[in-house]
This record gives structure tokens, C-alpha cells and sequence, in this order.
């Protein structure tokens, strides 16, 4: 299950497992948004490609507008993955 | 025909007779002779008649059975006169004398000349004129027919319609024997009836002159002979050892068939008979002949109808012997059928199973029909009986053997194939006896032949080594067992099955499921055969593994391993990680191999539901840890080649935002997470292996 709600600072905060099977519930929440956003992968366990296509097709909206993702709390795994398809070059990782 | 009487004082006596020729005597009431007394066991002793001999055993009784006052051990011949005791209760053994009919051939073929032939045929018609009785005897002659007139009305049986005419033309004609003689099936002629005067019953043997019943059942003549004994030119000697002077024979006739006689003797103290006693005796005859003949019609039809409903009942008591439940949830799939050619037959089949294994056995028991159906009993017993505590099947072949050998006749034998099948890694151990081999399908290759040692067919040696031989089946590989009954399946010109059309028939069914393959099967052998009757019974049983969903461990040689078999669609993805879990648990790995295994599953997965879901049967996973390297095995059973080494799309890591795509992320990060990657791909199963070392 992937779970997704706001943060204190009005973060979206991301929870669970961000797999093939969560692509509706990401859409709605990614591809709605029209000005940059921070994104806390703290509680996030697992990424896949298909969560990789869903952040990069939202990453391509922002960035038409000059902005962009910010991704925080991102451990180790998933930094892994970030890391290795280059997502690194392309997203704001704090 | 010989009768003996068991006589015990105050009770009617026991025949011991072609009828009933074995007398069980005890005190329990299923014997045929119940005496309850104190002195006798249960199951005291057992009189048998064997070629006109008969003979008494003690059944191990408490306190013994006794012939002329010698206790007996094993089995005594007995002779009339004998008196037996049982415990302390007396018996006689007497020998029915009064039965015993001697038909006698030394007699020349010329008959005394007072006799008098005539035609049975031309009697009944009446051609020779009016009767003339003399006027005290019609009235008994009318009383005589109207006393057997209800007899051949009524439903009675032919026995007791021959017994109630003789004793009736017996007291009418005074006669002094009564006999009636019919043929039997083989043609012989054997008296039913035999009637002598009370008081006076001899102890010499009734006999018939040879020319007397020749004449008769050959010639159908009526014969009266008024006085034999007076006649210098006397035919049949053996009339005046018996002293018997007058006589009259007439034969038995229906539906243009002789069937037998009807015999009548008497004394000289009386008056000859004369020509009205002949031309009653022939016409009751012809009419009581047609009357044996419609009851014996009628008891053979009630004979097979009985048959016929016993033989019913024996079908379900059979076919409720076999399993029937076709199971085809979890690891594995079922399906069987046996059609017998008769009510009954020789053919088996039975399987049951638990979390682990599955066992399952087929054979065919030589011959048909009754006794082929009580040893196919025995032998689906005993595989049930020694499945519970053997797991090899070569053992429980070798048990089923030494049984089989010990408990069925020498010429029954039964050919068989049982095997179990371990539900978490596919391993099929199985042990042949001399039964067809079993086919394999799995989807994408051609059909194939197990390979099974032929072994001896159960019950033909005692002692034999069956072959013990093993197989592994992949998740989707359907495994089909037949008896020759298919292979020897007929058409109207007698062309068999064979084979190569059951190969062909089976050969695209390895996407279906058991119950399509077994009908397709059937319905392909019933296509061939067309309206030829079914010769043998025909049993199919197929089993398709489908390996387990959920984790199993097994300490095989490679280490610990666990299968699973998944449906074509993304849902089976929640399953899958489900596996995941339960092999990181059960191995005591960490999270990153959790990362690991989950990512390359999920994204390899996907990639073969997205790109190929058309493809038939599941996809099988397989989780293992080899030496220092975890093993992540995907296996498409029917695909297009796809090799991610070389065929998939090169991703760069370093490019620009703007000419990014998502497509062939996935795959790029499997190539970059794991160590080593291997695919093989034939005839269209696909099948890729990835390797990562273990820290």
C-alpha cells in the first residue's frame, strides 16, 4: 500500500511501498500537482520503476514551469536506485 | 444323481446334493445347519459332496466331531450308515436311494412284441381314433386334468408342475415309479422327478430301458408295453430284475423340441396298462412341456434380471471405490475417469494427498468383468493400505506384489503405476509394473514419454525389485496416465487407437487443464472408435503441477530453494512479494535482499505480463540460495525470446531531463543491481536466471 498525506509544512508525505500496483492512487497525487512540492520518503520502503516513471513524468510537468521536486528523507535503498538511473542528476535530493 | 440326508432325530433332514453341496454345521445361525446346543462351536464342522463322495471336516470345534465314535481329525470320507456327532449331538448319514436312476444300455433294441408304438405326435391329434375309456375310469381321468389344470394356469415352477403331474398320474395310473427325465443344457438327461410307491421303495436302483428312452427322445414314439415280463423276445433284462412287466413312455415335447420323458411302471399284481392311459399320460405331457418350457423361459428372465440388478449394484459399489472429489485447488490439479466396458471391470485408479505430497496410482487388472472387478478391489486396497506408512513407491509396489501373488489366482495379474509427487519442488518419484508409461506436457515443448523401467506386472513373482526412478516437474507440466484400454480402442474395421493418435490427440492440450485434457482424450478415442463396441475398460487420470503460491522450503543439494507458480496479470505482484517475504524470513536475510528480489521480480514480472499476455500457463518463480549467491529464477512457459543482455534498450544515467523516458528503467536497474544474469530461451520457454553474491 502507498499512502499519501500532508505533511506540517505542507509537505507530501509518502508512506509504504510505491510499486506497480499503487499507480492510480500516485497519479492522482503527482500528476495534479502544478507547483513545486517537497516529497518525505522517510516512511517509504520501496520504489520501483513504475514510482520512478510516475516522479519523473511529474518532474517533466514542473520543470516546463521552472520547477520542480524536492525529495528529503530518501534511505538508503532508494537512494540506491535514484543513484543508479541518474534520478540523482535530475531531482533536488536533500 | 446322488443325495445324501443328514438325519438328526426330531428335526427334518439336511440335503447334501448337486444343489447344495457343501453343508456348514454349527451353532451359529448363517450355517446351513444351525443346531444350538452348548456341546457344538459357532462354525463346528462342513459336509461337502465332491463327485457323488461325500465327506465331513471339523472347523476346529471346541469338542471335535465324531464318525462312528472316532474323533476326526481333517477330512473324513463318509459312507450311508455313518453316524456322525457334533459335540454330543447324533447324526446319520443316509443315502437318498429313491432318486437314483440308472438308464440302462445293455438291453437289445428290440421291444417286447405285447408292445405297442405309436407316434406322440399323432396321439395328441387324436388320428387314432376316440379314446374309449371305460366309464369308471373317465371321471377320474377328468378329476386327473382338472387338478393340473390350475398347475399350468398358475405361476408355479417347472419343478413343481412335473412333481404335482407325476404324483397325480402316479395315483391315477397305480403305478409303481414315476419318472421324469430332462435334458440339460449339454443335451444329457437327468431325472427331476422320481416318484415310488410308499411303503414299497426299493432300494435298487430305478431302471430305464436304453430302447425305452431312446425311443422316446429320438424317435419321439409313445410306447406302451403291456407285458414285458410274459414276452420270451423280452428287450430290456434289467425290467425283470426290477420286476416290472407293464410300462409307459412318452416324450416331453415343446416348440418342436424334445425335452424330455415322462415314465411310468408297474407290477404284474396289476392290470396292464392299456391304450387310454397312454393317450392321457401323452397329451398332459404335451401340455406340461409347453408349460416347463414357458417357466424355465420365465426363471431364465428372472434369473438375468436379478443378475442384472446385482450386477448394478456391484457398478456403484465400484465406481464408489474410486475417488471422485477432483481436486484443483493449491499445488496441483486432478482429473480422472474410468469408463468399464462391462458392468464391472478391472481397471483402478486412486490418488489423496496432504500439504506435501501427492500420491496417485493407475492400474488394469488382467482380464474383465467379476473376477477382474474383485482383484481390481484388492489391489486399490492394498496401495491405500501401504500408502499410509510407505513413501517409496518401489517398496509399495514390491508390498502390492507379494499380496497380490499370495491372495489371486496364479493367472491374474495386474499391471500398474504409482508415484507421489512432493506439492513444494515438483519431484516426482514413481515405480513402473509393467503398465503403459505416462506422458509429460508442458506448455511451449513437445510431448514426451517418462521414462519408466518397464518392471513385472503385480502378481506374477513374488519376489521382484521394481524400479525406483524420479523426475522433476516444472510448475504447468501436466502429467497423463492412461490404461491400454485407450490405446487398444477399436473402430468398426478393428484398426487400434494406437499410440501415436493418443500422442497426437494430447500433444496441443498442455495449456488445458486436467478435466479439458482427460475429455479431449476420451472424446478423441470415442471419435476414432465410433459405434465399435468398447472391448476394454478405459481409464485416464492426469495431474498437472502447479507448484505452490506460498513459500516452501526444501534442503535440497543446491540449498534452500522456493517455487512458485503465479497468473499472468499484475495482481499476482501482492502474492509474489509475498514469497519474498517468506524466503527472506525462513534464510534470515536482510532488507537490501528483500530491495533486491521484490525489484527484479516486480520489474521482470511486469515486462512478461505487459509484453506477453497472451502466453499460455503461469509463470514460475524460483528463489534459491546457491553456494555464496542468491539465485532469482523467472521461467515463461511460452514466449517470444527476449534476452534483456542484449535485447532491451540501453538507459543513460547521465541524460538531460528533457530526453528522459520511463521505458527501459526498470530493466536497466535490474542489469545494474544484481551480479550476473543468465537467459536461455526453447521453444518458447523462456527462462532467465540473475545472480547476486551475498555479502
Amino acid at each position: 500500500m502507498l499512502e499519501i498525506s500532508e505533511g506540517p509544512n505542507g509537505e507530501m508525505v509518502l508512506a509504504g511501498r510505491f510499486d506497480a500496483s499503487q499507480m492510480e492512487v500516485a497519479k492522482g497525487a503527482f500528476l495534479r500537482l502544478t507547483e513545486g512540492k517537497t516529497v518525505d520518503f522517510a516512511k517509504l520502503d520501496y520504489i520501483s520503476s513504475a514510482g520512478l516513471g510516475i516522479l519523473l513524468a511529474a518532474q517533466k510537468n514542473l520543470s516546463d514551469k521552472g520547477q520542480g521536486l524536492k525529495l528529503i528523507h530518501v534511505n538508503g535503498h532508494i537512494r540506491d536506485v535514484f543513484r543508479l538511473s541518474g534520478f540523482d542528476q535530475i531531482f533536488d535530493i536533500a | 444323481m446322488t443325495l445324501f440326508k443328514i438325519n438328526i432325530a426330531g428335526r427334518p433332514p439336511i440335503t447334501i446334493g448337486p444343489e447344495s453341496p457343501v453343508v456348514s454345521v454349527g451353532r451359529a445361525s448363517t450355517n446351513d445347519l444351525t443346531i444350538i446346543d452348548d456341546s457344538l462351536s459357532r462354525q463346528h464342522a462342513r459336509l461337502t459332496l465332491v463327485d457323488g463322495v461325500a465327506s465331513v471336516e471339523d472347523l476346529g470345534s471346541m469338542n471335535g466331531t465324531q464318525v462312528n465314535g472316532h474323533r476326526i481329525t481333517g477330512r473324513q470320507t463318509l459312507k450311508p450308515g455313518d453316524v456322525i456327532r457334533f459335540g454330543n449331538v447324533e447324526a446319520t448319514l443316509s443315502q437318498d436311494k429313491s432318486s437314483k436312476v440308472v438308464i440302462e444300455y445293455q438291453d437289445s433294441p428290440d421291444l417286447p412284441r405285447s408292445t405297442i408304438v405309436m407316434s406322440a405326435a399323432m396321439l395328441r391329434s387324436g388320428l387314432l381314433g376316440p379314446a374309449a375309456p371305460g366309464l369308471d375310469r373317465w371321471p377320474r381321468a377328468m378329476s386327473v386334468l382338472q387338478g393340473l389344470t390350475l398347475g399350468l394356469i398358475r405361476d408355479v415352477s417347472a419343478q413343481q408342475l412335473l412333481e404335482d403331474l407325476v404324483e397325480k398320474l402316479f395315483d391315477f395310473l397305480e403305478a409303481e415309479h414315476g419318472v421324469v427325465l430332462l435334458k440339460d443344457a449339454s443335451g444329457a438327461v437327468e431325472p427331476v422327478v422320481v416318484h415310488t410307491r410308499k411303503g414299497r421303495a426299493s432300494k435298487e436302483d430305478i431302471r430305464l430301458s436304453h430302447t425305452l428312452v431312446e425311443a422316446a427322445l429320438d424317435r419321439r414314439e409313445a410306447i406302451l408295453m403291456r407285458d414285458g415280463g410274459g414276452d420270451p423276445a423280452l428287450a430290456s433284462r434289467s425290467l425283470i430284475i426290477s420286476g416290472v412287466t407293464t410300462a409307459i413312455v412318452t416324450p416331453l415335447e415343446a416348440g418342436g423340441e424334445v425335452i424330455g420323458l415322462l415314465y411310468f411302471d408297474a407290477f404284474l399284481t396289476r392290470k396292464p396298462f392299456d391304450e387310454d392311459d397312454l393317450r392321457l399320460v401323452t397329451v398332459l405331457a404335451h401340455v406340461a412341456a409347453a408349460k416347463i418350457q414357458n417357466a424355465k423361459l420365465a426363471e431364465e428372465v428372472q434369473k438375468k434380471k436379478v443378475l442384472e440388478q446385482e450386477m448394478a449394484i456391484a457398478r456403484t459399489i465400484q465406481q464408489r471405490l474410486l475417488p471422485h472429489n477432483s481436486p484443483h485447488e493449491g499445488a496441483f490439479q486432478l482429473f480422472a475417469t474410468l469408463r468399464s466396458a462391462k458392468e464391472v471391470g478391472g481397471d483402478l485408479y486412486d490418488y489423496f494427498w496432504d500439504e506435501k505430497r501427492l500420491f496417485f496410482c493407475i492400474g488394469d487388472v488382467s482380464g474383465k468383468g467379476v473376477p477382474a472387478a474383485l482383484v481390481m478391489a484388492l489391489t486399490k486396497t492394498l496401495f491405500r493400505a501401504n500408502a499410509a506408512f510407505l513413501d517409496d513407491p518401489a517398496q509399495m509396489m514390491a508390498a502390492v506384489n507379494l499380496r497380490l501373488y499370495e491372495e489371486t489366482d496364479p493367472t491374474m495379474f495386474v499391471t500398474a503405476f504409482c508415484g507421489f509427487l512432493n506439492l513444494e519442488t515438483g519431484r516426482l518419484v514413481y515405480s513402473n509394473a509393467g503398465h503403459d508409461r505416462p506422458l509429460i506436457l508442458r506448455p511451449g515443448n513437445p510431448l514426451r514419454t517418462l521414462e519408466a523401467k518397464p518392471g513385472l506386472a503385480l502378481g506374477v513373482f513374488p519376489k521382484f525389485n521394481y524400479p525406483l526412478q524420479e523426475e522433476l516437474l516444472a510448475p504447468g507440466d501436466s502429467l497423463v496416465l492412461y490404461t491400454d484400454g485407450v490405446t487398444e480402442a477399436v473402430d468398426p474395421a478393428m484398426q487400434l487407437f494406437g499410440l501415436a493418435r493418443l500422442e497426437a490427440a494430447v500433444d496441443a492440450l498442455a495449456p488445458m487443464d486436467p478435466e479439458g485434457i482427460v475429455y479431449a482424450l476420451i472424446e478423441a478415442v470415442d471419435g476414432f472408435a465410433k459405434d465399435a463396441p468398447q472391448a476394454d475398460d478405459i481409464t485416464t487420470l492426469c495431474i498437472r503441477y502447479l507448484g505452490t503460491k506460498a513459500l516452501l522450503k526444501s534442503d535440497g543439494e543446491g540449498g534452500t530453494v522456493s517455487i512458485g507458480t503465479f497468473a499472468r496479470n499484475a495482481t499476482s505482484l501482492v502474492d509474489i512479494f509475498g514469497m519474498v517475504s517468506g524466503f527472506i524470513t525462513g534464510n534470515n536475510l536482510g532488507e537490501t535482499h528483500r530491495y533486491l528480489m521484490e525489484f527484479v521480480l516486480e520489474e521482470l514480472f511486469t515486462n512478461m505480463v505487459k509484453y506477453n499476455p497472451e502466453g499460455g500457463g503461469r509463470i514460475s518463480l524460483e528463489l534459491a540460495i546457491h553456494g555464496s549467491e542468491l539465485m532469482i529464477l523467472l521461467s515463461d512457459p511460452d514466449c517470444p525470446s527476449f534476452d534483456i543482455r542484449s535485447d532491451a534498450p540501453e538507459v543513460d544515467p547521465l541524460q538531460p531531463l528533457d530526453s528522459r523516458k520511463p521505458g527501459g528503467l526498470g530493466i536497466h536497474l535490474v542489469k545494474k543491481m544484481v551480479d550476473r544474469i543468465e537467459y536461455d530461451h526453447l521453444d518458447r520457454v523462456g527462462t532467465i536466471r540473475l545472480f547476486k553474491k551475498l555479502e
